[in-house]
């Protein structure tokens, strides 16, 4: 018992680590100046293969990977969606790090599709896939982060009308049905996880984008794929961690709470905070286009 | 308009991101006439490896494997830099307390390749001759959404009759002001835009160009 506080102490430590350097200033300029130099070694990693040097791909997938990594630790919405997740349900965490891990990979193959099939199919020029990304799968990304903090709060809200006071609860959104605490468990369905999914892998990253016009142009198509891939690979390393973070914070919320019998009371309020605090980043975001 | 040139004017076409992803080290010297008077910048940008490998590529350019262009690869990328996009805002931009100084169209565009880097010159005329004082002309070097990054990395000359005129960079500095932008920053995804669409000129190195 003590080796589990002692994990989830470590976890959130490592959370609210995570938020802090997220939301100091001195990070985004930080992670500008490593993607410059990581797009660099993509670059040079290019030419090199393009002359024929095809152990390149090792200095090309690495160099991708850490891309993907240190990319989702700047601004993003990915962590953001895992982490109000992983405090505001009661998903465990192999299951919060595989959907991390489908995100980012679904993101990968997306952009792959997106790219290399209207190059194939359309014969379109880059900066309309660009457009396209920009203006029609961006909103619609955070149209689907804003339903997954809908799912969250009417849950939470729900729990605590069926829990603590036994009323029916509110019915606007038809997302989840009047659980009890045990249901929540397994509260987190594949048709939310399909929204989850949806929402971070939608809006494929700029970066990915511009690797794949230059591969394919240069008619090192599975080139792109793989460096792709493994950018995806890299941001689903980090996002894991924060998976991984939020659920041993939630628990050792929920650990003190339980021996004294205010889980039913703190839990919907987490999932209350973690919906609201997507809803707000989705609703943000929104705003500003 | 080509692809290449077009992708690399999305940003300033439409607002694209707050976050870049096209980095530019670059330089602006100024042109006096005989009677000390600012008539014309010119304007160097040296795009990085990344970007130059998506403009070559888009392009279907490759360079020799000395890694050179040849002069029908130049001539090619220079016509692209002779027409520039309606809204094009120039990377560089000029005020004279808080008043700017209209510039003509880009000019005079030539391109060069060297260790996998494009580098761009072109000049802009002022619209009318500037009289220099002891009061600063101050030189913004930034695309206004920030979709490139632009960074004043040589000296800026001054060419013609500059008697006791000089320019000083002013390099971007994170202060109170200016970290509030970028925390404001910081709450975007890499491809959002912010609010501000003028954040770029917010965090951008600067020129002073003054005559004593």
């Amino acid at each position: 018992m003590r080796l589990r506080l002692i994990v989830v102490c470590l976890g959130l430590v490592a959370t609210f680590g995570i938020l802090f350097i997220s939301y100091d200033v001195s990070i985004p300029q930080w992670v500008v100046g490593k993607q410059r130099i990581f797009q660099n070694q993509m670059a040079d990693a290019v030419i090199r293969m393009r002359s024929g040097d095809m152990l390149a791909i090792t200095t090309l997938l690495v160099s991708t990977a850490t891309y993907g990594f240190v990319h989702a630790l700047g601004p993003g919405h990915g962590k953001c969606l895992i982490g109000g997740v992983g405090v505001g349900t009661q998903i465990k965490h192999l299951d919060l790090i595989s959907i991390s891990f489908t995100s980012s990979i679904t993101q990968a193959l997306w952009a792959i599709l997106l790219v290399y099939g209207a190059f194939f199919f359309l014969d379109v020029a880059a900066d309309k896939i660009e457009t396209v990304s920009q203006s029609l799968l961006l909103p619609l990304s955070y149209g689907a982060i804003a339903l997954v903090g809908c799912i969250l709060i009417v849950r939470g809200i729900r729990n605590v009308f069926h829990l603590n006071f036994g009323t029916t609860p509110p019915t606007k959104c038809t997302h989840s049905h009047g659980p009890n605490f045990d249901q929540l468990s397994n509260a987190f369905s594949w048709r939310e996880r399909l929204v989850l999914v949806t929402s971070v892998a939608i809006r494929p990253c700029t970066g990915a984008i511009f690797l794949l016009v230059i591969t394919w142009n240069l008619q090192l198509q599975w080139v792109g794929v793989a460096a792709v891939i493994s950018m995806g690979l890299g941001t689903a390393a980090f996002t894991s961690i924060v998976a991984v973070s939020s659920i041993s914070a939630r628990k050792l919320v929920l650990f003190e709470s339980h021996t004294r019998g205010y889980t039913k009371v703190l839990f919907p309020l987490l999932q209350v905070i973690g919906g609201a605090s997507i809803i707000l980043f989705s609703l943000g975001a929104i705003y500003i286009f | 308009m080509k692809p290449a040139i077009c992708f690399a004017f999305l940003a300033s076409a439409s607002d694209l991101s707050a976050h870049p992803h096209v980095f530019i080290d670059g330089a602006v010297d100024f042109h006096l006439d005989g009677k000390g008077m600012l008539h014309k910048v010119e304007v160097t940008w040296l795009y990085d490896k990344f970007e130059t490998l998506y403009i070559l590529s888009s392009q279907g350019i490759s360079p020799t494997k000395d890694g050179r262009l040849n002069s029908d690869d130049l001539s090619v990328l220079t016509s692209l830099y002779e027409n520039w996009p309606p809204d094009f805002d120039g990377s560089v931009h000029l005020k004279y307390l808080e008043q700017s100084i209209d510039l003509n169209w880009p000019q005079n565009a030539s391109v060069t390749y060297s260790e996998n880097r494009l580098k761009v010159k072109f000049e802009r005329e002022l619209k009318t001759k500037f009289a220099l004082t002891d009061t600063p002309l101050e030189i913004g070097f930034y695309e206004r959404t920030y979709f490139f990054d632009f960074t004043i990395t040589s000296q800026p000359l001054v060419f013609g009759d500059s008697g006791n005129c000089s320019a000083s960079v002013i390099p971007f500095e994170i202060n109170s002001k200016s970290a509030e932008i970028l925390r404001e920053l910081s709450y975007l995804s890499r491809e959002e835009i912010p609010e501000d669409t003028e954040i770029g000129s917010k965090i951008a190195d600067r020129i002073q160009l003054i005559c004593d």
